[in-house]
């Protein structure tokens, strides 16, 4: 295998400069069925020689405050994807989420605590095209037999 | 006290595009006294609306495939910064340092494992000027009696 399909180029698609849809429970892990909507922008460059990227993400709300970003590393031994989350709210970095992309789903397993509670979180990339993307976070208590999304992004690409 | 001074802006001063002279210790906690230097590239920028901010190395030597990237989140909580230090050679981002600057004087610590070895570890950053920087890393493997300094860079700003 060539280093060029071993999966570092699998980020490459977000490059550039999205808008993002944003759909987001309002609340974690209390049944609870009521979304927040709304916009957001973001834009993704390629760190570390192409084997990372970072992308920032800001709401587009009126008074917005939140900033979020990613960082992802591509580890070609394993030939897995770490992705971090950060934001200016939790003023950290959030534990990696691990995995891969296969057949054009890219599935990223980790844990964390959410509310006190360990949970374990995944993320889903889909519907990639070379203008619009999906990402989706889920969580689950019962280690990953049931999973409650939490937050969906629909991305349509600027630039 | 004003959210304008509580240690949110200490890193400001670094936000741009530097050249950097290193001087990095080829083996460490081994009792080398032999150092590696080599020039690099870095720029700095803010990220999460200001309350953080990543740079990026790159050695001048372009056959040279390293490239590191630091990542820093200051807390309003702890008024502490956290910085995490990521490169093409490890494929992760290793565990932070946390600290803040004190009369000019940056010194962050943390832990690590190096070669399997548990050690304490520190940034000092130093000589800060509008146009130069210093920063040092240092290991210590005696609870942070003794320091092994592995990793010197000189920062100097490129007038854009």
């Amino acid at each position: 295998m060539s280093h060029g399909n071993d999966g570092r180029h699998d980020f490459d698609f977000l490059h550039g400069t999205w808008n993002n849809y944003n759909r987001k429970l309002k609340e974690r892990l209390v049944g609870c069925i009521e979304w927040d909507e709304f916009e957001a922008t973001g834009s993704c460059f390629a760190t570390l020689g192409g084997l990372g990227n970072i992308d920032n993400f800001l709401p587009t709300i009126e008074g917005n405050t939140f900033e979020a970003m990613s960082i992802r590393i591509f580890n070609p031994e394993t030939r897995l994807w770490s992705i971090w989350w950060g934001d200016n709210n939790a003023c950290t970095l959030f534990p990696p989420v691990h995995g891969r992309f296969v057949d054009g789903v890219g599935e990223f397993r980790g844990t964390d605590i959410q509310d006190g509670a360990p949970v374990d979180v995944r993320y889903l990339w889909t519907n990639i095209t070379p203008t619009s993307a999906k990402w989706e976070q889920a969580m689950s208590t019962d280690s990953g037999q049931t999973w409650e999304p939490n937050w969906e992004m629909h991305f349509t690409r600027v630039s | 006290m004003t959210h304008e001074d509580d240690g949110r802006h200490d890193f400001d001063f670094f936000f741009g595009s530097w050249t950097q002279r290193n001087r990095k210790l080829k083996k460490r906690l081994v009792g080398c006294t032999e150092w590696d230097e080599f020039a690099s590239t870095a720029s700095c920028f803010p990220m999460l609306g200001g309350l953080g901010n990543i740079d990026n190395l790159s050695p001048a030597d372009e056959d040279d495939p390293f490239e590191g990237m630091s990542i820093r989140i200051f807390d309003p909580a702890t008024k502490l910064w956290a910085i995490w230090w990521a490169d093409n050679v490890g494929y992760t981002i290793f565990p932070p340092v946390y600290g803040r600057f004190v009369d000019g004087i940056g010194e962050f610590n943390g832990e690590d494992v190096q070669d399997g070895i548990p050690v304490d570890v520190k940034f000092i950053w130093s000589q800060i000027t509008p146009t130069s920087a210093k920063w040092e890393q240092a290991f210590s493997t005696d609870g942070g009696e003794t320091w092994e300094a592995n990793w010197e860079t000189f920062h100097t700003r490129v007038v854009e």
